[in-house]
C-alpha cells in the first residue's frame, strides 16, 4: 500500500528529480514509513502528515522546472504570500498552516468538528428517512397519479373505506377521469399441501392492479388485465422462505385451503396494498374467483358487501379538482337511487395514495424534523461560538501578521481555509453520525413502520450534509475573517483588552443565550412526553394481560359452513387446550383489544336513537374466553347453550349510556354486525370496560355476539389461552391439539398479549426516545457554549477580576460575580425558551396523553432542572475565576 | 565586511542543512536524524522538503554529490555553499550580540 503509494507520488515529480534522487527519495518514505510504527492508525496518521508535505515539494518542483524561477521558497523565504497564479500552492500552504493551528487547539478543535458532526449528521439522519418515507413512499411510476377512494359518512373520523363489487363496477361505468380503477380486498386463508400448512394473507385483487401500479415481477409476470380465474402471484417473502426461492417455480400450482391456484409470477420484495393508512404486507396475490360466503363480492351491489379498497390512476391531465367532482356527481346518483345510502349519507372522498400511506406517521416524522433542525440550530450557534472565541484569541497573531505585511485578503483566506477544513471534518464526522442514526432509527422503529426497512443513507442526502457542513463553517468562518482582516494594527498588536472584547462578548453571550433557549423548547418536549408515557403506563387495558397467550386461526369457507358451521370447531378446540397441563382457560374472540383490527357499527336502543354512524364497537365472544382474558361480569349471565342467536352481552359503558340507572338485562337493542340491515339482539348480560381501540382511548362501547353462532370464514379468530406460569411453553401442544381436530389449520400470529399492550406503548416511545436523545444533545451543546462564553469571559476579564481582588474583592465575590452573569444569560434563554416551548408544544398534541401541552409543573421542573445544570456549567469557570493570584494577574499586560 | 549585493536570508531548513554538511559529508537520511538532534525535533524534515533542498542546493551549486555510500549519495559542501552558510551565521551572530548587549535574550539563555 504505502509503495505504491510512493511510487504514485513520485511520478508527479519533475523527470530531472526522479533521475537524480528517485529510488533513493521513495526509500526514504518507505524509511520513514517504518519509522512511524506499523498498524493502520499509524500509517494513516503518518500519511495525513507527510503527504501535503511530499505534494508541496512535487508543486514547487514542478513550477520551477516550467516557469524557470529558482527559489520559490525552499532555500530563502519568500517575500510575501504568492499571488493569483500560484492559488493551488498558496492554499496547499494555507491548510498546512490551518492544519497546524487546528492541532494546537485540539479541544476547541474537536469540540468543532464533533458539534458539526452532531447537528448535521442526526439532521440528514432525520432527513433521510423524511425523504424515504414522507417524500418518496414508493417508487411506483408517477405516483402522483394514483389516488385512494375513500367511502365515507358524515362523521369525518369513521371512515367506511369499502366498496362493494357492484358498486366498483357502476363507478367504472360512470367516471371518465380514470384510466383505470383497480379493487382489492385481504383475506386469511391457509397455504396447504405443504408439509406445515402455514396462516397467509392473501391479496384478492382485480387483476389490473398490478398494470396500474407498474409492478414489476421478480420471475414471470403480472397479472395481464385480463387474467382468468384461480391464478397467483407470490410475494418476494414465501417464494424465497416457503419455497426456498425455487426458480421452477412458474406454472405450478400452490393449494391456499385445499383449492389449486396456477402461479404465474413473484412479487419484487416489498410489494405491498396499501390499504387507509398501513402498507399491508400480501403473501400471495389472486384472481377473483370462488364466491365468498354470502355472495360474490365482486359483482353484489351494497353496503353488506363492502369489502373492497378501491384505487385509481387518473388519466393524464386529469386533475384531483376534476376527478373529485366527477366522483361526487356519481356520489349523488347512488344516493339518489338507493335509500340505504342515502340513509348513511354515502360519500367518496379522492385522496392522493401517497397521503393516505403516510398519512399516520407524518406527524411524527415531521416533529422529529422539527426537533432536529432545533438541534442544527444550537450546533450551528455552538459552531459560531467556537469560531468566534477562537478568532477573538487569535487577533493578535493575525494583527502581526498584518504588520508582517501579510495582505488582508490573504488573512481572510488563511481563515477561511481553516474554516473550510474543519467544514470537511465535521462533514466526515456528520456521514458517520448519519449513518449511525439512520440504523439507530431503523432499528428503534423497524417494527412500526414497514417503509423504514429499506431506509439507507442516500447520496443526495450525504451530498446535502456535505452542502450544510461547507455553508455552516463557511458562513461562520467568514464573519470572523472579515472582522480579522479589518483588525486595527496599533491596538491588537499591543493587545489592547480593556474594551475590545465587548462586541464579540454580546455576540457570544445572544448565541449562548438562544442555545438555552432552543434546548429548552427540547427539554420540555421531552418532558411532555416522559410524562405522557409514564401516565400511558398506568392505563387499565380491561383485561388481565399476564400469562395469557393468543394466536389466530382461519377456518376456511370451502370445508365450514358460515355462520355456524364454526361454533362446534370453536367448542372443542375450547375444551382441548383449556385442559392442556400448564393452562387454565381458553376461549375465542375478534378482534382482540389493541389489535389493528376493526368491526363496528350502528346501535340503537333504550336512550340512544337511531344513528346513521357507527357509534359501537362489535366483537365476537364465546363464553369461556370472558374468563380466559379476564373480562369481568358484572350483571345478568353469559350465553347459555339454549339462548338464541339474538343473544348478545354489553359492555358496562354502553349498558350506562342506553339504560342509565336502570337494568339492561332483558332488553332489546338493534344492531347491524353483518351488514343486513337493522336486527333486534337480546341482552343477556353487562361485562367490565375494555380499551379495546388503544390504550390513549376511552373505553369502547361494545357489543359481544356468540362466537359459536355467528363466526367468520376465511378471516382469522382469535385464540386466547392463559397459562399458569410461563404460556409460550404451552404453544406445541396447542399445535398438536389444532392438528388433531384439523390438519390444513395452522395457528398463526403466536403472541403474547402483554406485546400488545408493548405496543401500544411503543407508538409514544419512538417519537420519545428520538426528542429524547435530541434534547440531551442540545442540552449538552448549550451546556458547552455557555461554558465558553464564560471561560472566555473570564479570560478576557482576567485583568479586571485580578485588580477586584487586590482592591480586596473576596473570592466569594469573584465566585458570585462570574456565577451571577451566568445565571443571567441561563435565565433570560429560559423565558425566550418557556416562550418558545409554550407556543410550540401543541404540535405534540397529539402525542400526548393524560397531561396538557403547557403544563405548568413539567415547564417549571425543567426549568428548574436546565437552571441547576447551567449553574454548574457557570461554577467550573468561576472558580478559576477566584483561584487567580492578584500579583500575577497584575504583573502580566 | 558585509557584501555589496546582500545574500537574502536562509530558511531553516537550508541553514540546518547546510551546518550538518560542515561538520562532514553525509548522506540525506543522515542529514534529518543531525537536524532533529539538534534541533531538539523541532525542526521535521519531511521526504519532500528535504529531497526538495537538497536538489535545489545541486542545483545552485551549494553542494555536490560524492562518491556514494553503499545506494545512498554522500552529500558535501562546496565553497559556494560554505559561503552562503557563513553569511547567515555572521547575520544570526550580529543579532545575538546586539540582544546580548542589551540585555535582551531571556533568562536562561546563556552563551
Amino acid at each position: 500500500m504505502s509503495q505504491r503509494l510512493a511510487s504514485l507520488l513520485l511520478r508527479t515529480y519533475p523527470r530531472a528529480f526522479r533521475r537524480r534522487h528517485g529510488d533513493e527519495f521513495r526509500a526514504d518514505i518507505l524509511a520513514q514509513r517504518r519509522r512511524a510504527g506499523s498498524g493502520l492508525v499509524a500509517g494513516v496518521k503518518f500519511w495525513l502528515r507527510t503527504l501535503p508535505d511530499l505534494v508541496l515539494a512535487a508543486t514547487r518542483l514542478r513550477r520551477s522546472s516550467r516557469d524557470g524561477i529558482d527559489d520559490p521558497g525552499t532555500l530563502h523565504p519568500r517575500a510575501a504570500l504568492p499571488g493569483g497564479g500560484d492559488l493551488l500552492h498558496s492554499l496547499l500552504h494555507d491548510a498546512r498552516f490551518a492544519a497546524r493551528a487546528l492541532r494546537a487547539t485540539p479541544l476547541a478543535t474537536f469540540a468543532i468538528i464533533a458539534t458539526l458532526g452532531l447537528g448535521i449528521g442526526l439532521n440528514s439522519a432525520i432527513f433521510s428517512v423524511v425523504n424515504a418515507v414522507l417524500l418518496e413512499p414508493f417508487n411506483y411510476p408517477a405516483p402522483e397519479e394514483l389516488v385512494y377512494f375513500h367511502a365515507r359518512g358524515p362523521a369525518a373520523d369513521r371512515d367506511r373505506l369499502s366498496f362493494s363489487g357492484g358498486m366498483v363496477n357502476q363507478l367504472r361505468d360512470s367516471v371518465d377521469g380514470f384510466e383505470t380503477i383497480a379493487a382489492a380486498t385481504t383475506i386469511q386463508q391457509n397455504l396447504t399441501g405443504i408439509p406445515t400448512p402455514e396462516q397467509v394473507q392473501v391479496g384478492w385483487t382485480s387483476p389490473n392492479l398490478f398494470q396500474m401500479l407498474g409492478a414489476e415481477p421478480v420471475l414471470g409476470r403480472t397479472f395481464a388485465i385480463d387474467e382468468p380465474a384461480s391464478m397467483a402471484i407470490l410475494s418476494h417473502r414465501v417464494w424465497q422462505n416457503t419455497l426456498s426461492s425455487d426458480p421452477e417455480v412458474i406454472g405450478r400450482t400452490v393449494e391456499l385451503d385445499g383449492v389449486p391456484y396456477t402461479i404465474v409470477g413473484v412479487a419484487e420484495p416489498g410489494f405491498a396494498l396499501h390499504v387507509g393508512t398501513s402498507a399491508l404486507e400480501i403473501d400471495i396475490w389472486k384472481t377473483p374467483d370462488a364466491e365468498w360466503a354470502n355472495g360474490d363480492i365482486w359483482t353484489s351491489f351494497g353496503p353488506q358487501f363492502a369489502l373492497l379498497t378501491v384505487i385509481g390512476r387518473l388519466k393524464d391531465g386529469t386533475s384531483m379538482e376534476t376527478a373529485q367532482l366527477e366522483v361526487d356527481a356519481f356520489a349523488d346518483s347512488i344516493r339518489g337511487e338507493h335509500s340505504e345510502y342515502a340513509e348513511l349519507e354515502w360519500n367518496i372522498w379522492l385522496r392522493p395514495l401517497r397521503e393516505s400511506v403516510v398519512f399516520a406517521i407524518r406527524p411524527t416524522l415531521w416533529i422529529l424534523q422539527g426537533a432536529v433542525g432545533f438541534v442544527l440550530l444550537i450546533a450551528c450557534a455552538n459552531v459560531a461560538n467556537l469560531l468566534v472565541l477562537r478568532a477573538s484569541r487569535r487577533e493578535r497573531e493575525m494583527g502581526l501578521r498584518m504588520a508582517l505585511g501579510s495582505g488582508r485578503l490573504a488573512i481572510v483566506r488563511l481563515m477561511l481555509v481553516e474554516s473550510v477544513m474543519l467544514a470537511l471534518a465535521g462533514g466526515v464526522a456528520a456521514m458517520l453520525f448519519a449513518w449511525g442514526g439512520i440504523r439507530l432509527i431503523t432499528s428503534i422503529a423497524a417494527a412500526q413502520i414497514p417503509q423504514f426497512a429499506n431506509i439507507a443513507v442516500d447520496i443526495r442526502v450525504l451530498g446535502f450534509t456535505a452542502l450544510l457542513a461547507l455553508g455552516c463553517a463557511l458562513g461562520f468562518g467568514l464573519a470572523p475573517a472579515l472582522r480579522a482582516a479589518r483588525g486595527d494594527l496599533s491596538r491588537t498588536t499591543r493587545g489592547v483588552k480593556s474594551t475590545e472584547g465587548a462586541g464579540k462578548q454580546r455576540l457570544s453571550r445572544g448565541l449562548a443565550v438562544s442555545q438555552i433557549s432552543l434546548s429548552l423548547v427540547l427539554l420540555i418536549g421531552a418532558g411532555l412526553l416522559v410524562t405522557s408515557l409514564a401516565r400511558l403506563q398506568q392505563v387499565q387495558l380491561g383485561v388481565q394481560e399476564d400469562d395469557l397467550l393468543t394466536f389466530s386461526i382461519s377456518l376456511p369457507g370451502t370445508r365450514y359452513e358460515w355462520p355456524s358451521g364454526t361454533g362446534q370447531f370453536f367448542t372443542e378446540f375450547e375444551q382441548r387446550i383449556a385442559n392442556l397441563p400448564g393452562a387454565t382457560a381458553a376461549g375465542v374472540m375478534w378482534p382482540l383489544p389493541l389489535s389493528t383490527a376493526r368491526w363496528g357499527g350502528r346501535f340503537d336502543g333504550g336512550q340512544i336513537e337511531p344513528e346513521a354512524q357507527d357509534n359501537v364497537r362489535y366483537v365476537l365472544a364465546t363464553a369461556p374466553v370472558f374468563d380466559a382474558i379476564g373480562i369481568r361480569l358484572a350483571d345478568g349471565r353469559l350465553y347459555a347453550a339454549d339462548d338464541t342467536e339474538f343473544a348478545v352481552v354489553i359492555s358496562n359503558s354502553l349498558a350506562q349510556r342506553a339504560w342509565p340507572g336502570e337494568s339492561p338485562l332483558g332488553r332489546t337493542l338493534r344492531s347491524d354486525p353483518w351488514g343486513r340491515g337493522m336486527t333486534e339482539f337480546e341482552v343477556v348480560g353487562v361485562v367490565s370496560d375494555v380499551r379495546f381501540t388503544g390504550l390513549r382511548e376511552p373505553v369502547d362501547d361494545a357489543i359481544y355476539f356468540d362466537a359459536r353462532r355467528w363466526s367468520w370464514v376465511d378471516w382469522e379468530v382469535d385464540v386466547v389461552l392463559r397459562g399458569r406460569a410461563d404460556p409460550v411453553s404451552l404453544v406445541p401442544a396447542v399445535r398438536n391439539e389444532l392438528a388433531a381436530l384439523d390438519a390444513e389449520i395452522p395457528a398463526a400470529e403466536v403472541r403474547l398479549m402483554r406485546s400488545y399492550v408493548d405496543d401500544g406503548l411503543a407508538s409514544g416511545r419512538f417519537a420519545l426516545q428520538l426528542l429524547g436523545l435530541f434534547a440531551s444533545v442540545a442540552v449538552t451543546l448549550a451546556l458547552i457554549g455557555l461554558y465558553g462564553v464564560l471561560s472566555s469571559g473570564v479570560a478576557a476579564r482576567t485583568r479586571e477580576i485580578g485588580i477586584r481582588m487586590a482592591l480586596g474583592s473576596s473570592r466569594l465575590q469573584v465566585l458570585r460575580m462570574v456565577v451571577g452573569s451566568g445565571l443571567r444569560l441561563a435565565i433570560i434563554g429560559l423565558a425566550f425558551g418557556v416562550a418558545g416551548a409554550w407556543a410550540l408544544t401543541r404540535f405534540l398534541n397529539a402525542f400526548l396523553f393524560g397531561v396538557a401541552p403547557t403544563d405548568a409543573t413539567i415547564f417549571a421542573t425543567i426549568s428548574a432542572i436546565m437552571l441547576l445544570v447551567a449553574l454548574v456549567a457557570s461554577y467550573l469557570p468561576a472558580r478559576r475565576a477566584t483561584r487567580l493570584d492578584p500579583a500575577t494577574v497584575l504583573r502580566t499586560d | 565586511m558585509p557584501r555589496r549585493t546582500p545574500r537574502k536570508l536562509l530558511t531553516p531548513a537550508a541553514l540546518h542543512i547546510l551546518l550538518t554538511l560542515a561538520d562532514g559529508d553525509q548522506h540525506g537520511y543522515a542529514i534529518r536524524a543531525a537536524v532533529e538532534t539538534r534541533t531538539g525535533g523541532e525542526l521535521e524534515l519531511g521526504p519532500g522538503t528535504l529531497y526538495e533542498a537538497l536538489h535545489r542546493m545541486v542545483e545552485s551549486g551549494w553542494i555536490r554529490a560524492v562518491a556514494p555510500d553503499e545506494r545512498r549519495k554522500v552529500y558535501a559542501l562546496t565553497v559556494a555553499g560554505r559561503a552562503e552558510l557563513d553569511d547567515e551565521l555572521r547575520r544570526l551572530d550580529a543579532i545575538i550580540t546586539y540582544a546580548r548587549n542589551n540585555a535582551l535574550l531571556p533568562d536562561g539563555t546563556e552563551s
